[in-house]
């Protein structure tokens, strides 16, 4: 080859994570809550947080805001360690939507209006900012009520255009989703794109379906400990713990595009093929949530089935619980096929073998991708 | 009864001691602010000190002043003894403590999310203080009540660095007990009775103000 590297390839190579954390140890009155070795957030990407109630989700968050100093470790922007004299250059750049958002006396304007007020603006070019932002996040109706007025959708509403008046390169949202009833949390989702505009998203959620809408890696958050980072495929093909294939159900997350939607979706897998998927769904990116129970493995296909066939390549057979057998499968995408020890004898395949494998159309269940 | 003596007795007190609250509200609050906010050395003691400072006798608090302002002391050449002036230094030290001690209460009230959200949003030092300041609006018109009200009702300071001088430093406490010392209770009656009527209409401006903003 010789010569030849993509550029895209080098600026990576070049560029520094926007946000990198180093054997970081935090918590609150001299307890550690959350415990990371080592992450960093690239720009650009959406970074999702995520694991159990009381796992440390929201205190990592805090940590990669300067918000929380840690016991011990250090947090790097840039590159550069965060420091003193670097924090205010770090507040006008990033955005904090925080758990509980608190709206200060005063309507929804003024308080959207706070969120600009670390940038030094003239009051024209706030109170503009602000409306604009109102707007973004739909909520201008609500500008002149007073903030405690509200509820509890259109605070988030509100705090959310509050956190992105500024326009901030780096927006870490902290569950903006809770707390809001069904139809609004769909609502707010889909205000996702809008706001974000290509920044760099860290958000905590507790709910692996907002997580797998929303997210291009995932931070898995577990006891209190930062266990496994990586694509939604990546983490479901090879979870790093028990706990984290349990969080997840034990589930495998294929990348895929609604092509046609109907009473029988249809998804292009991101590895190649074609799923038929029962019930509606919007044409777009999305995830398929397969459980690997239901998966199972052929030679041939099989006679007079609607099965849809996915053709795989065996990586690798291990044990599983329940004395079942765990096949991990290369189908573009990581697979994984649950079987009993006798079906894969019957079967008779090695690793580095080329295998079907069907998925039902009933097991499936699709999240669509916030794009 | 003398009307026009009430009158400007009672004027005289209301202007020593609400100068007095205006100052202890701008020498307390910021106080109140750094202890219930701030992460430096000594945080503690300064905070116990204005705890203790809440239950400063106004007569240890005179008897100190007094000898500042003694024409020997170290404050001596300012001339201020028997002075209003000197009224408002002793009362200041007595409603400072109160003010910045029921304050520090107040902020320390505030939810955790109050004070992330300020750092997260990161305003200028004057607007974050504005902030902090309507939020805890409840409870620092609790602390002005508190501290107005100590300084108007106490006696012993203002006798003994003000003199209860008639016609130029004679305060509604100092003249109750005059009156009372020469037997004249209908006067002493008289004062007692304007004196509450003042504590209760500033007190009642305060509180509306105070629960005007409740939500």
């Amino acid at each position: 080859m010789g010569g030849s590297i993509p550029g895209g390839m080098l600026t990576a190579l070049a560029t520094e994570p926007l946000l990198r954390l180093e054997e970081v140890s935090a918590g609150y009155d001299y307890h550690p809550a959350i415990e990371a070795d080592r992450m960093e957030v690239v720009e650009g990407e959406r970074l999702v947080l995520l694991g159990p109630n009381g796992a440390g989700k929201t205190t990592l968050l805090m940590v990669l805001g300067a918000l929380l100093p840690p016991f011990r470790g250090r947090l790097f922007y840039r590159g550069a360690p965060l420091t003193r004299s670097t924090l205010p250059a770090f507040r006008r750049r990033v955005g904090i939507l925080l758990q509980e958002p608190h709206l200060f006396r005063g309507t929804a304007l003024t308080n959207v209006a706070l969120g600009l007020a670390r940038l030094g603006l003239s009051r024209a070019r706030r109170r503009e900012a602000a409306s604009a932002a109102l707007q973004l996040a739909r909520a201008d109706h609500l500008a002149n009520r007073p903030a405690h007025r509200l509820s509890v959708g259109e605070r988030r509403r509100v705090a959310l255009a509050r956190t992105v008046a500024s326009s901030p390169e780096l927006l870490l949202l902290d569950e903006p989703l809770a707390g809001v009833d069904p139809p609004s949390r769909r609502d707010l989702l889909s205000l996702l794109p809008r706001v974000l505009d290509g920044k760099t998203l860290v958000m905590v959620t507790q709910s692996l379906e907002e997580a797998l809408a929303v997210a291009d890696r995932l931070a898995l958050v577990i006891g209190g400990r930062l266990v496994q980072v990586g694509t939604p495929e990546e983490v479901s093909a090879s979870p790093a713990s028990q706990e984290v294939e349990r969080f997840l159900g034990g589930e495998v997350f294929l990348p895929g595009r609604v092509v046609r939607a109907g009473e029988l979706s249809l998804v292009a897998l991101a590895g190649g093929g074609e799923v038929r998927v029962a019930g509606p769904a919007a044409p777009g990116p999305c995830y398929l949530r397969v459980r690997p129970e239901t998966v199972s493995l052929h030679r041939e296909p099989p006679r007079g089935s609607e099965r849809n066939l996915i053709a795989a390549r065996v990586v690798g057979v291990r044990e599983a619980d329940r004395g079942c057998l765990a096949v991990d499968l290369d189908a573009g995408a990581p697979l994984r096929a649950l079987v009993t020890r006798e079906a894969l004898t019957d079967l008779g395949v090695r690793p580095g073998e080329r295998v079907l494998a069907a998925i039902k159309a009933t097991a499936v269940a699709l999240v669509s991708r916030v794009r | 009864m003398d009307y026009r003596l009430l009158l400007e007795v009672s004027r005289r007190s209301l202007a020593v001691s609400g100068l007095a609250t205006l100052i202890s509200l701008a020498l307390g609050l910021p106080l109140a602010l750094a202890l219930a906010a701030g992460r430096w050395p000594g945080r503690r003691v300064v905070a116990a000190l204005v705890n203790a400072g809440m239950g400063l006798p106004p007569t240890v608090v005179g008897l100190t002043v007094a000898f500042l302002l003694f024409r020997g002391g170290p404050l001596g050449f300012l001339g201020l003894l028997y002075t209003n002036p000197a009224m408002v230094i002793a009362q200041v030290v007595i409603a400072t403590p109160v003010v910045a001690g029921v304050s520090m209460a107040a902020f320390q009230q505030l939810p955790r999310t109050v004070w992330m959200e300020l750092a997260a949003l990161a305003p200028p030092w004057h607007l974050r203080a504005l902030l902090l300041a309507r939020e805890a609006l409840a409870g620092l018109l609790a602390a002005t009540i508190a501290g107005f009200g100590a300084v108007i009702s106490e006696v012993g300071a203002s006798l003994m660095v003000g003199g209860n001088i008639h016609g130029q430093t004679q305060v509604l406490t100092t003249a109750t007990v005059e009156a009372v010392r020469k037997g004249e209770f209908g006067v002493a009656l008289g004062f007692s009775a304007v004196l509450l009527g003042l504590i209760f209409v500033v007190a009642a401006l305060l509180t509306l103000l105070q629960q005007r903003n409740r939500r």
